[in-house]
């Protein structure tokens, strides 16, 4: 008798407990920090190799180092790099197949020119629409240097050009790395991204319905998604709207997507995804997911194209 | 002795809580239960019947059921699940760390009452009909995240036709029951129906029963408002049950249930305990 009262009462005070899963695999990374480097002639600078695993996390791994032209830095197997001679070369870090690679500037004197720092106001634009890009020539101290000369380039000009003034306008779809150099110094990149508006049509999972279609657009500026007039799903009790890279686990969907709103009735709806994501562009996720959000069950998708 | 129990969490596999069978309680007497079940399930059965994988869900109901003869044809029925909690685990992530909260809530859940009444006494067969509503007293929205429920907001009218055959002199009887659930709000009408049979052995009683609920999908609700398992659940669930005479009149009882097949519902063992008193 009292087992069983202790049993019954160990029910009533039962708890949250803990489903363990594994992260959503990405792309392995090496990265290293910082993004650039300038150093005065016989100086070191400590460089530094992050690498991240199928899981996205930081692990600690051994690095090969290595710089070209050696004649202007050498490094280290520890990553600690040396300025030979003015001029500019490129760092390299190395692990397993991925590698990652630096600009290292090497000046003769602290008042020289040592970095071009570039800024965006975005980092996407829709076809035809025009941005302005900044520029900074700086010592090795990060004193501002004013009067050089700055030349623009874009990696890929059948996806935006940039004129000697930095004006950007996006011209097709796709990425382009955008940089400027000045008296030899190469900026950092920046990588732009033009887009289209991207439409998917829902398809039901799990044995749910979902139909219709999303849009993911550029308004203003401003990240819009919009679910079509004829958009209908199965419907339960906190069912939301989440842009998310998978679209099989609702967990992973709720971890590492991002959720636009909760949902109560079909039909047109629009959610605007930079006023809570300010970063977000328009390739950063590849489907529209209907999601239970209670059991984590994706009720229906749309991959956007 | 032939009690069952039927524990209709909201959401489940449960049984629902008539004892008796097709036989009324005799005139000033009663049969009461005090009782725990729990489903504690990561998976469940999709609306095609196909499983699905969900963060872990758990239901916990401490319920309190009775049957008592106001004559010896009409018994009244309440099932009074006084205490309904409904978690939901977190998530974390083993190689981040990462972790989605989880969510629990607590209250009352809806509740049966009822009266059963003795068409067919002393033959053979016996046949009784018990009229059962489901009083919405649970909450439709709770937790943290108000996405949790303790009930699904709807009034339940629930008629029922049982007939039991007693093998007397040998310890066996034998029930089945048919029934229909007429439910408002827009909820899908139900069809409920099964059979059990039942052995004393000594101060033992083994039960077996297989319980199936058939939806009539027809239900208009938009259920934006209601949990995933409230509308168009459907399963067929066999159970078993073991009681323990361990006095003259009151004993224990163990239960377990589990959906074979089913949509809406979850795909884990309905495990229940509890004390019981004839009065």
């Amino acid at each position: 008798m009292r087992s069983t009262v202790l049993v019954l009462l160990s029910f009533l005070s039962s708890c949250i407990g803990t489903d363990f899963l594994d992260d959503p695999e990405v792309s392995e990374v090496l990265e290293i920090s910082p993004d650039r480097i300038a150093v005065l002639v016989g100086e070191n600078v400590q460089a530094n190799a992050t690498y991240f695993d199928q899981f996205g996390v930081a692990r600690d791994v051994d690095v090969n180092w290595s710089t070209n032209p050696t004649s202007v830095a050498v490094v280290d197997g520890s990553g600690l790099l040396r300025g030979v001679a003015a001029g500019q070369a490129l760092l390299f870090a190395s692990f397993d197949s991925l590698i990652d690679t630096i600009r290292v500037t090497v000046v003769q004197d602290a008042n020289s020119a040592a970095i071009v720092d570039i800024t965006t106001p975005k980092s996407s634009l829709a076809l035809g629409e025009m941005i302005t890009l900044s520029s900074e020539i700086k010592n090795i101290s990060g004193t501002i240097i004013s009067g050089g000369a700055i030349a623009w380039s874009s990696s890929n000009g059948a996806v935006a050009t940039v004129n000697i003034d930095g004006i950007v306008t996006g011209v097709g779809s796709g990425k382009t790395i955008i940089m400027a150099e000045s008296d030899g110094i190469v900026s950092n990149t920046i990588e732009l991204e033009v887009s289209g508006d991207r439409t998917g049509t829902f398809s039901g999972a799990n044995g749910y319905k979902a139909s219709g279609t999303a849009t993911l657009k550029e308004v203003d500026g401003e990240i819009i998604l919009e679910l079509s007039a004829d958009f209908t799903t199965d419907f339960a009790l906190g069912t939301f709207i989440y842009l998310a890279n998978n679209n099989t686990s609702g967990s992973t969907v709720r971890s590492a997507g991002i959720e636009l709103g909760e949902i109560t009735q079909n039909g047109a709806r629009t959610f605007n995804v930079t006023a809570n994501f300010p970063n977000v562009t328009l390739s950063q996720y590849q489907y529209v997911i209907v999601l239970c959000k209670p059991a984590s069950i994706v009720f229906g998708f749309a991959q956007l194209n | 002795m032939k009690r069952i129990l039927f524990t209709l969490l909201i959401v489940l596999t449960a049984q629902l809580s008539f004892a008796g069978g097709g036989w009324p309680q005799p005139k000033q007497k009663g049969y009461f239960k005090l009782g725990q079940s729990f489903i504690y399930s990561s998976q469940l059965f999709g609306p095609q019947g196909d499983l699905v994988d969900i963060t872990t869900i758990g239901l916990y109901s401490t319920s309190l059921y009775g049957e008592y003869g106001f004559t010896n044809r009409l018994t009244g029925i309440l099932y009074f699940p006084f205490f309904v909690k409904n978690t939901l685990n977190e998530v974390q992530f083993r190689q981040s760390g990462n972790v989605v909260p989880g969510d629990e809530f607590s209250s009352i859940g809806d509740t049966d009452i009822g009266i059963k009444y003795g068409l067919i006494t002393g033959k053979p067969v016996v046949v009784s009909a018990s009229l059962v509503l489901g009083l919405p007293l649970g909450s439709t929205s709770g937790g943290d995240s108000q996405i949790l429920q303790t009930g699904d907001g709807e009034f339940n009218q629930i008629i029922r036709i049982d007939a039991s055959h007693s093998f007397y002199p040998r310890p066996f009887y034998a029930t089945a029951y048919v029934g229909f659930n007429n439910r408002t709000n827009g909820f899908s009408d139900e069809a409920r129906f099964g059979f059990e049979v039942g052995a004393t052995f000594k101060k033992f009683i083994p039960i077996l029963k297989l319980d199936v609920l058939q939806s009539f999908m027809n239900g208009t609700t938009p259920s934006s408002q209601n949990g995933i398992f409230s509308n168009n659940m459907e399963f067929v669930s066999p159970v078993i049950e073991l009681n323990y005479q361990a006095a003259e009149r009151w004993g224990v009882s163990i239960s377990g249930a589990f959906a074979l097949a089913g949509q809406n519902v979850l795909a884990s063992p309905n495990l229940g305990f509890g004390l019981y008193f004839n009065l």
